[in-house]
């Protein structure tokens, strides 16, 4: 019963996503208003989940430590939700807005959100690197389908051109980090990088890594942030 | 011999396919880029788990990764490729093919 409460907060998000994804695939015009609400009640769902798992303090591993659920996860879990909420309310709409909301706007905004629980929880090296790919590329079809399109162009291309490169310099450390220390869950890594830390090829991983990351999320909050208030005006 | 061929083939790719990204004249241009540098990367992670005599399944599960990667990048890039092209034919009061 506690493993399976580990992973409430994904499956209060998995259930939200495949209604969105119904509404999504659905014809009329009440779709749009559909997949909106399952966002916020998913993502409300998820939040009170991940409160609960932390008043819970589990300590689970899935997969063979690819997965962990813990307590540090579960904060990182529950600032996401908070986060959706935030961008939900952020966006309010009117009443003309709310009856001509689509579906693919929550759909993707969920998809990210699933794909950051992954990051969170990832517990190796190529876990890791898929999740965040997943939430990049969900944040930029989100951003990319929500308005009209010469409103939102040059903001989908800087995010793109802030994604890719990113992530094949992720990719380059951590084939370097994996081939050098034989290695891909986070936790032989910690045993084994501090002995190996003179070894420049781990250095160039590590720094790989981590940079990739930072620079990518520095970057993308960095262009979504001002240019959020221009484009709910669209 | 081989495994320094591997090697030294991979990251000239790699570092040319960056070289190419980072131009960055055009969406298109910018993703040719990419999928030769994850292609460089995929021939270095090929060379240290092949040929090096370690177990080569975790560098089967990196190139799968890869390969996934560079699917999914080149799909989305040439959607907003198309839908650019599409929103400026509109624009134009054109058809939009």
């Amino acid at each position: 019963m506690t493993r399976a409460l580990s992973l409430s907060v994904e499956l209060c998000l998995l259930v939200a996503l495949l209604v969105a994804f119904g509404a999504l695939l659905a014809p009329g015009s009440r779709a749009g208003r559909v997949a909106f609400r399952a966002m916020v009640w998913g993502a409300a769902a998820a939040l009170l989940a991940s409160v609960g798992t932390l008043v819970l303090r589990l300590d689970v591993v899935w997969l063979m430590d690819a997965w962990r659920v813990d307590l540090t996860t579960q904060v990182v879990k529950a600032v996401i939700m908070a986060g959706l909420l935030g961008s939900v309310l952020a966006t309010r709409q009117d009443s003309d807005e709310w009856h001509n909301v689509r579906a693919v706007g929550p759909f993707f905004r969920l998809a990210c959100a699933l794909a950051l629980t992954a990051v969170a929880s990832a517990g190796d090296l190529i876990v890791l690197w898929l999740a965040l790919d997943i939430a990049t590329a969900a944040l930029v079809l989100s951003v990319a389908v929500g308005g009209r399109w010469s409103a939102r162009e040059k903001l989908v291309r800087r995010m793109v051109q802030s994604w890719l490169p990113a992530s094949a310099l992720m990719l380059l450390g951590v084939i370097l980090l994996a081939a050098v220390s034989g290695a891909t869950r986070l936790v032989d890594l910690e045993a084994v990088i501090p002995e190996m830390r003179r070894s420049p090829v781990v250095l160039l991983g590590v720094v790989l890594v981590l940079g990739s990351i930072l620079v990518r999320a520095v970057r993308l909050v960095a262009l979504m942030l001002p240019a959020g208030a221009r484009l709910t005006a669209d | 011999m081989t495994l320094t061929i591997v090697l030294v083939a991979g990251a000239l790719l790699g570092v040319f396919g960056l070289g190419a990204a980072a131009l960055r004249r055009s969406l298109i241009g910018m993703l040719v880029g990419i999928q030769l540098s994850v292609g460089g990367w995929i021939m270095l992670a090929a060379g240290l788990w092949n040929l090096s005599g370690t177990e080569p399944s975790t560098g089967h599960v990196v190139v799968m990764g890869a390969v996934t990667f560079a699917v999914a990048a080149a799909v989305l890039v040439i959607a907003l490729h198309l839908a650019a092209a599409r929103a400026s034919r509109r624009a134009d009061d054109l058809e939009p093919w």
